[in-house]
């Protein structure tokens, strides 16, 4: 019990929940909008208003398919692990090693990539109450085109690596689908949230205890 | 950059906010594309790097 407090006082459980709360569905329909983002709209994410009508909400993934989830970028990082190190056995180079050494490797790059936001967004006075939780989500979307091209590459190059014009080919339209859904996420939601200032939406209202 | 003056006129303002708003707008697809793009092939490309000195140490080990 005493461990369940202090986890808490780090992390914000509640909140987290938000972001597991998807769907069958919501999964599907949002693995296919990371991949194939270039006729999906519209793009601004719901919110509802709670009872007094004073303050609202972003509406969970299970409701929403353009609120950002953390299922999605924990399972394509855990793919990504396996896959790689599947790649490695299947050209007789695996070794237990090689587990820590890749997943060491994705945690760091994520981490990296939320400081230097973290470090920009201070530096350009971005508001970014509650927002961190979100860039997670966000930073993790990259793992499913990644995926996306250590399989096609390997499969197309019968194990000889991900160069090659057919490597090359997917991995840029696998990095262009990412910037287009991350430029259309981030840029629609912060054209909302100013409108949202006005009546003070939260995040995960439901979800977090005051 | 916050605009630091004391009585900040609505011009002067103004253009601040719009200064701020085109960096972040500039940030926004610099993050997207250009360490979007950095972060992806790092993830993606030098899985040879990796198996190849994975490979040449069990070789070695086994030698």
């Amino acid at each position: 019990m005493v461990r369940i407090v202090q986890f808490n006082r780090y992390v914000n459980v509640s909140a987290l929940k938000h972001y597991f709360n998807v769907s069958n569905s919501y999964v599907l329909q949002k693995l296919y909008i990371v991949l194939f983002p270039w006729r999906h709209r519209p793009w601004s994410r719901q919110q509802r208003l709670s009872h007094n009508g004073q303050d609202g909400y972003y509406l969970p993934p299970r409701e929403d398919i353009n609120s950002p989830d953390m299922y999605i970028p924990l399972m394509a990082f855990v793919t990504y692990i396996l896959l790689y190190t599947l790649i490695a056995g299947l050209r007789g180079a695996f070794k237990p090693e090689l587990l820590g050494s890749i997943s060491g490797t994705a945690i760091i790059t994520v981490l990296l990539e939320i400081a230097g936001l973290k470090l920009v967004m201070y530096l350009l006075s971005i508001n970014s109450e509650s927002q961190l939780l979100d860039l997670v989500a966000y930073s993790g979307y990259k793992f499913v085109g990644v995926i996306a091209t250590l399989a096609v590459a390997e499969m197309w190059n019968r194990g000889g690596g991900t160069g090659g014009w057919v490597g090359w080919t997917v991995f840029g339209y696998t990095f262009m689908a990412n910037a287009f859904f991350l430029v259309s996420l981030i840029f629609t939601t912060r054209a909302y949230q100013r409108i949202a200032n006005l009546t003070s939406i939260n995040s995960c209202a439901p979800y977090a205890t005051s | 950059m916050p605009d630091s003056s004391p009585n900040g006129g609505s011009n002067s303002s103004y253009t601040a906010n719009r200064t701020q708003k085109s960096r972040r707008t500039y940030f926004l697809f610099i993050y997207s594309y250009l360490i979007q793009l950095a972060l992806m092939w790092f993830l993606s490309m030098p899985e040879k790097t990796v198996v190849a000195k994975v490979g040449s140490r069990s070789n070695s080990f086994k030698a």
